[in-house]
């Protein structure tokens, strides 16, 4: 394997890390609480790199993308169940993106949102229509890395590190009342769902068989989630950084694209604000392409239609269909006029609903050793994949009654 | 699959479609119900803390576009969508029904909408907004807050 496509696909992993709901609850959580809740942030990382590279050993070895295998292990039923709920996720998420793009667009050329948001919808299907797949990820995942520019702000800040280190140690800030205590648990969920999201499992091993993995890149594939992911973390942490260090001394909460970058300008002036808001362009547009293909990924696979980017159009008709209407719809959604954040912010508790039910046949895959071989889950990841299970159920038990209890987050 | 077994599928699957529609009608009839009823303290303070930090991001918006750290088009661009955002909030805050009690807060909560929309209307303009006027209105949207949590 060359150095320069195990470097692309690190620092493509690392720009696509971060979408519109990750932003907001990440900037947010530093809002409410300071560094109290950065320890979700390596949690979570943790617990996507985990099942990725599960997700993408499976690909890698046998070929199976995560929906053939969600129908094979849980049954027609349940695995119907999975399918919708993730469908549904997966709409609400890309036209939540679709509309944080269309929001984009407008601080910079003033238009009229709703056309915006039939301009947005243009570009994205004339993306997924002519570039391939491999052009796809690499223009936005690299795109998406102008947001490290959120990392140089944090540390430009000066944060005090002692409570940055504080922050890595779960606790609920001494202070705080009963409805502070909810709010805390219920950003602690939504931030470990924003950063786990259904879909880029789905993307991440669909991808590998559109990449055409072998067996030989499973290491490949260890490094690239590795280290890519790891560093996707960092840039969360710092989104945590900036919501602490300057939106908190400044009493907002931040609710829009516009208002994320202002935090940035206050440091770098008009360059990063510029930079700050084409890193969320590429990094909302990436989203919005990587839920609209998860969803005909989903549907093909759970189906057993012929699928892939990679395919004639005319060979994998109803999968292209797929991709198509999930766009449309989630512009249809978007023009309804509903704010993008709070439809991301419901998307993502719903989210940690349907994700021990993505994930646990993933588990029980890769840890097969008549299906894997020497591939197979050794003891550490079998020990993350069940710690990671359990949390994710636990918290997917939690979220409803603390999105009740919060008032659907806004305490 | 035989003829006893397809029909089990078919009626478990009825069932199951007969729940997920119960539990859909008994959370919009919750949700309905809730809406009826006079709105409390925390409803109260949930559209009044968005107004706040509305406020707080026009400061920060008109400080930040002073100093040039921000271009004139951004200005506009935000101001526009920190005017849906406001609309969105006061008429949230209009269409609340408080308890007697509340009734004054609600009146002088919305009195400050009206503030922040006229400021949202001059933002962008040549002469922008009074920073000073932007800042009392922002303190004082952040107390009627903080009152209505404690």
């Amino acid at each position: 394997m060359k150095f320069g496509e195990i470097f692309l696909g690190v620092l493509t992993a690392m720009g696509g890390f971060v979408e519109i709901g990750e932003l907001t609850f990440t900037l947010n959580a530093g809002q409410q609480f300071d560094w109290a809740l950065l320890w979700v942030v390596p949690l979570g990382t943790v617990g996507i790199m985990v099942y990725c590279e599960m997700a993408g050993r499976v690909a890698a070895v046998r070929g199976r993308p995560v929906f053939a295998l969600v129908r094979e292990r849980t049954g027609f039923n349940s695995a119907l169940l999975t399918l919708l709920a993730s469908l549904a996720v997966n709409l609400l998420t890309c036209a939540a993106e679709i509309g944080g793009v269309a929001l984009l667009l407008q601080l910079l050329l003033g238009s009229p949102y709703r056309l915006l948001i039939l301009v947005t919808f243009a570009m994205l299907v004339l993306v997924v229509w002519f570039v391939s797949f491999k052009w796809i990820e690499r223009i936005f995942g690299l795109g998406g890395l102008l947001l490290i520019v959120f990392l140089v702000a944090a540390v430009y800040f000066g944060p005090d590190w002692t409570h940055v280190a504080q922050g890595l140690l779960p606790h609920v800030p001494r202070d705080a009342g009963a409805r502070e205590t909810l709010l805390y648990f219920f950003y602690a969920v939504a931030l470990l769902s924003s950063i786990m999201l259904p879909y880029e499992t789905y993307f991440y091993a669909s991808g590998g068989i559109e990449d055409e993995w072998k067996p030989a890149d499973v290491g490949l594939n260890r490094f690239v989630v590795l280290v890519g992911f790891a560093l996707g973390g960092l840039l969360s942490a710092s989104l945590v950084g900036v919501g602490t260090e300057y939106f908190a001394p400044n009493e907002i909460q931040p609710q829009s694209p516009g208002a994320a970058a202002l935090g940035i300008a206050h440091v770098f002036g008009p360059i990063g604000l510029l930079l700050a808001l084409g890193g969320m362009f590429f990094a909302f547009g990436g989203a919005a392409i990587e839920t609209a293909l998860s969803s005909a990924y989903n549907l093909a696979q759970f189906a057993g239609w012929p699928w892939g980017k990679h395919l004639r159009r005319r060979h994998a008709g109803r999968f292209t269909l797929s991709w198509l209407a999930t766009f449309a719809l989630a512009a249809v959604v978007a023009l309804s006029g509903v704010n993008p954040i709070s439809i991301v912010e419901y998307s993502i508790v719903f989210s940690v609903v349907i994700l021990p039910f993505t994930y646990f046949p993933v588990l029980a895959v890769a840890s097969d050793r008549t299906i894997m071989g020497k591939h197979a889950n050794g003891p550490l990841a079998n020990a993350l994949g069940w710690f990671y299970l359990v949390l994710i159920t636990g918290a997917g038990i939690a979220a409803l009654p603390l999105l009740f209890l919060t008032h659907g987050g806004r305490g | 699959m035989s003829t006893s077994e397809s029909q089990r599928e078919r009626l478990h699957a009825f069932w199951q479609l007969v729940v997920l529609a119960g539990i859909t009608g008994l959370l919009v009839v919750a949700a309905w119900w809730k809406s009826q009823r006079p709105a409390d303290a925390t409803r109260l303070r949930l559209p009044i803390a968005d107004l706040h930090s509305q406020a707080a991001e026009l400061e920060a918006l008109s400080r930040e576009g002073a100093a040039h750290r921000v271009t004139a088009r951004f200005v506009r661009g935000q101001a526009m969508q920190l005017r849906v955002a406001q609309r969105h909030s006061e008429r949230e805050l209009a269409n609340l029904h408080p308890w007697p009690e509340f009734a004054a807060g609600q009146r002088d909560a919305l009195a400050d909408a009206h503030e922040l929309r006229a400021h949202l209307e001059f933002v962008a303009g040549p002469g922008g907004v009074d920073e000073g006027r932007v800042q009392v209105l922002r303190a004082r949207l952040g107390q009627r807050e903080r009152a209505l949590r404690d």
